[in-house]
């Protein structure tokens, strides 16, 4: 199949050529295409040119998903090695940009990564990597522990 | 680094209930969207009391709220509670039997908590749930569902509390060289459906899970009620309210004694039933 080459441009200004249909797996460019299906130069100005190429490798692989059993499986494990690829500041950049770059199946994918990885995290983990302040009052802090206390091992607990 | 919140809902709502518990701590915002976004489906219950009353409690809290009763109150009345997605809202379904040109069907209400009071949805086609089953059914992701049979044959129903709606499901492809179906569970974690069911080859298996070849379970059919829950190792934990004081760990082989004296029941002799169930301090939403 002959197809379109699309060049999509990331913020920090690498470019890459890609097919159409590659393309057209992150639906913000194929809005962009039924708008107006003359362009051939995209710039995406969210999304840094690593985690950009991150995001293409994933639509070349799932460009043509296939029905049957066997290519589904295929994929899954395909999806399972790349995603141990990247530590957890990677996902988290990865998830910005299938969310701004609307790649459904890629935004499912690392949501459930992020979520295996933070499962076993302390609260300090979680405010360290998501960049939130703990804004709980010492008594307020207590009492949260306290409604939860069933979900802490003893092993959690700080030391006092 | 920041992430807006609908994608931090989109993980959490990934995360086992046990780890959310603990990450209610993070922050107040995090605290706030766990429990107002994710926890408030899986934590309260719907019980039936000795004297017919109908009570939705949270266990670890104590906190009950009376629901009023339907106009011909019965025992074989079907009752279940849901999520309203819509509304944000619990909501009860009520079912009731009657017999028409022949036929037995279900008139089903829903019960609204702001109102305290029951509307009419409709009526069912022809399909019934079966009395070997249970009739409970089974709460996932805020929708009921049972194992129930029409001319025959079995399928898997359910209720969605948004559209309030029946649906029915087809069992799994490979249930065709199922020889009976059991009965089904939830898993805690994930909240994923699954199925107990016997095969033809007269295994046990549980679809999506595991098969067990022919133990020394007793599974007969035409025996009590059954219930099972698995666990995160997907050791499976097995209960007939017909042999009413023991429940099994299946492959440990392991049996344990259950003494329920106290709950006496004036109805269907002593039933042992599992539930899986998830400990929250939600507040339960009271009427005006």
């Amino acid at each position: 199949m002959s197809s379109n080459k699309i060049v999509l441009t990331s913020s920090d200004g690498e470019s890459f050529e890609v097919e159409e249909v590659v393309a057209r797996k992150l639906q913000i460019v194929g809005h962009m295409l039924e708008d107006d299906c003359v362009i051939n130069e995209i710039p995406l100005q969210n999304v840094t040119g690593d985690i950009l190429s991150m995001v293409i490798e994933y639509c070349k692989t799932h460009v043509d998903e296939e029905e049957s059993e066997e290519a589904q499986t295929k994929l899954k494990t395909w999806d399972e090695e790349f995603m141990k690829k990247f530590d957890i500041k990677t996902l988290l950049q990865i998830i910005l940009a299938a969310n701004y770059l609307n790649v459904k199946g890629l935004l499912d994918l690392v949501s459930q990564t992020i979520a295996d990885t933070i499962k076993d995290y302390t609260p300090e983990q979680i405010r360290e990597v998501f960049g939130v302040e703990n804004d709980y009052t010492e008594e307020e802090e207590a009492e949260v522990r306290k409604e939860n206390a069933w979900a802490f091992d003893e092993a959690d607990t700080p030391k006092p | 680094m920041y992430l807006p919140e609908e994608l931090v809902v989109e993980i959490l709502s990934r995360v086992p209930f046990i780890s959310l518990a603990r990450l209610r701590w993070t922050s107040k915002r995090w605290n706030a969207m766990i429990k107002n976004k994710i926890l408030i489906r899986h934590c309260l219950l719907l019980c039936g009391t000795k004297d017919n009353r109908l009570v939705v409690c949270n266990p670890l809290s104590c906190e009950t709220r009376w629901i009023q009763p339907g106009k011909s109150y019965t025992t074989i009345e079907i009752f279940a509670l849901g999520y309203n997605n819509k509304s944000s809202c619990y909501t009860i379904l009520r079912m009731y039997r009657f017999h028409d040109d022949f036929q037995s069907r279900y008139k089903y209400e829903v019960y609204d908590f702001t109102s305290n009071s029951w509307r009419v949805v409709g009526v069912t086609t022809g399909w019934v749930i079966p009395q070997s089953q249970n009739r409970r059914g089974m709460s996932m992701k805020g929708n009921t569902y049972w194992l129930a049979e029409e001319h025959g044959r079995n399928f898997l129903l359910s209720f969605d509390y948004t559209s309030e709606t029946f649906q029915c499901l087809s069992l799994p492809a490979d249930a065709k060289t199922l020889y009976h179906y059991l009965a089904l569970s939830v898993t805690r974690e994930e909240q994923q459906l699954c199925m107990l069911a016997i095969e033809n080859t007269g295994a046990l298996s549980w679809t999506k899970f595991l098969t067990l070849a022919r133990s020394g379970m007793y599974y007969r059919r035409y025996f009590g009620m059954i219930s099972f829950l698995i666990d995160q190792e997907n050791k499976v934990v097995y209960c007939n309210s017909f042999f009413s004081n023991t429940i099994h760990i299946v492959g440990e082989d392991k049996y344990i004694e259950v003494n329920h004296d106290v709950v006496e029941s004036p109805y269907e002799s002593h039933n042992l039933f599992l539930l899986s169930y998830v400990p929250s301090f939600l507040k339960i939403q009271q009427g005006i």
